[in-house]
């Protein structure tokens, strides 16, 4: 089942026809993909070459350590939404807007030369009831670039 | 026969999900383990069995080796499955390492010893316990 879905998605060449089927989907089960608010669009469709990848900026924000933490269009739709998909996690997927709140106020878990981690201070209801946080986890890059790895749930502490 | 885990490697970032294939369909989540934030392990958020692994967020091509001196010191019990690699009886290292010189280091050539013919690194226990913590 997951798996149709996966394969459905990808049979879309380009990334904003897999981001429209993620959307359809996403709508078919319930859930929506909000815009994130109060983040910095300057960049917005400037590329930059990663691991081998041309990286579409999607927005800045700066985190609460004053790092200017870029989100890439395909790490959003490729590597985050599909693997919350693959993982049958899309119902977080309705709070990806909220990446640039927890990167300003989230609670630092983590914090690496090259790696750090924030966690949302509020937590969230799943499809069956339980309680969850969501963390952020950036990274930079070799060439000194902050941005978003991914994004997940955590179960929260009872 | 261990518990099969199904594998999905995203080479972007070199990063791994492994997911039990009899897992029930409920809702999971990354839980921290005592491994850094190297290693999660997926737990069901309705009952908390551990259903998968993942290095989500970490980077396998620089992580490895901090990762395999952390799961020395703190083994995972069970032994598993993945028949991408075509292991069998595999412990969760002994998978990892695969992981890393299938999609790391690119040995696709590689053969990976029989079950029977493997020298075990790492202990596993007689029982294993549900809880991993």
């Amino acid at each position: 089942m997951v798996a149709d879905v996966i394969n459905w998605i990808q049979e879309e060449e380009t990334l904003d026809g897999r981001l429209q089927r993620i959307t359809t989907f996403l709508e078919n089960e319930g859930y929506f993909l909000p815009s994130p608010k109060n983040v910095d669009r300057s960049e917005q469709g400037d590329t930059h070459f990663m691991y081998g990848q041309s990286l579409t900026v999607e927005y800045t924000v700066v985190d609460q350590g004053g790092r200017k933490v870029y989100h890439y269009h395909e790490i959003g739709v490729d590597h985050i939404m599909l693997r919350r998909i693959r993982r049958d996690e899309e119902w977080t997927l309705e709070h990806i807007s909220s990446i640039p709140r927890i990167l300003r106020r989230g609670k630092l878990i983590l914090d690496e030369l090259d790696k750090v981690i924030y966690q949302s201070r509020r937590t969230y209801m799943s499809p069956t009831g339980e309680r969850y946080s969501l963390r952020v986890i950036i990274r930079r890059s070799w060439q000194g670039i902050w941005y978003v790895a991914t994004f997940h749930p955590r179960p929260a502490r009872r | 026969m261990g518990r099969r885990l199904d594998l999905w490697f995203d080479s972007f970032e070199n990063t791994f999900d492994l997911l039990l294939t009899d897992r029930p369909k409920e809702p999971t989540a990354n839980d921290d383990a005592n491994y850094d934030f190297l290693l999660y392990f997926i737990r069901s958020l309705k009952t908390g069995e551990v259903v998968g692994f993942s290095n989500e967020g970490g980077n396998l091509a620089t992580d490895y080796e901090r990762l395999m001196g952390l799961l020395e010191d703190t083994p995972i019990p069970g032994l598993f499955d993945v028949p991408e690699l075509g292991l069998r009886d595999a412990t969760l290292d002994e998978i990892i390492t695969a992981i890393y010189c299938r999609f790391v280091l690119g040995e696709s050539a590689v053969e990976y010893p029989t079950a029977e013919e493997r020298e075990r690194p790492l202990p596993t226990m007689a029982e294993e316990p549900n809880n991993f913590e």
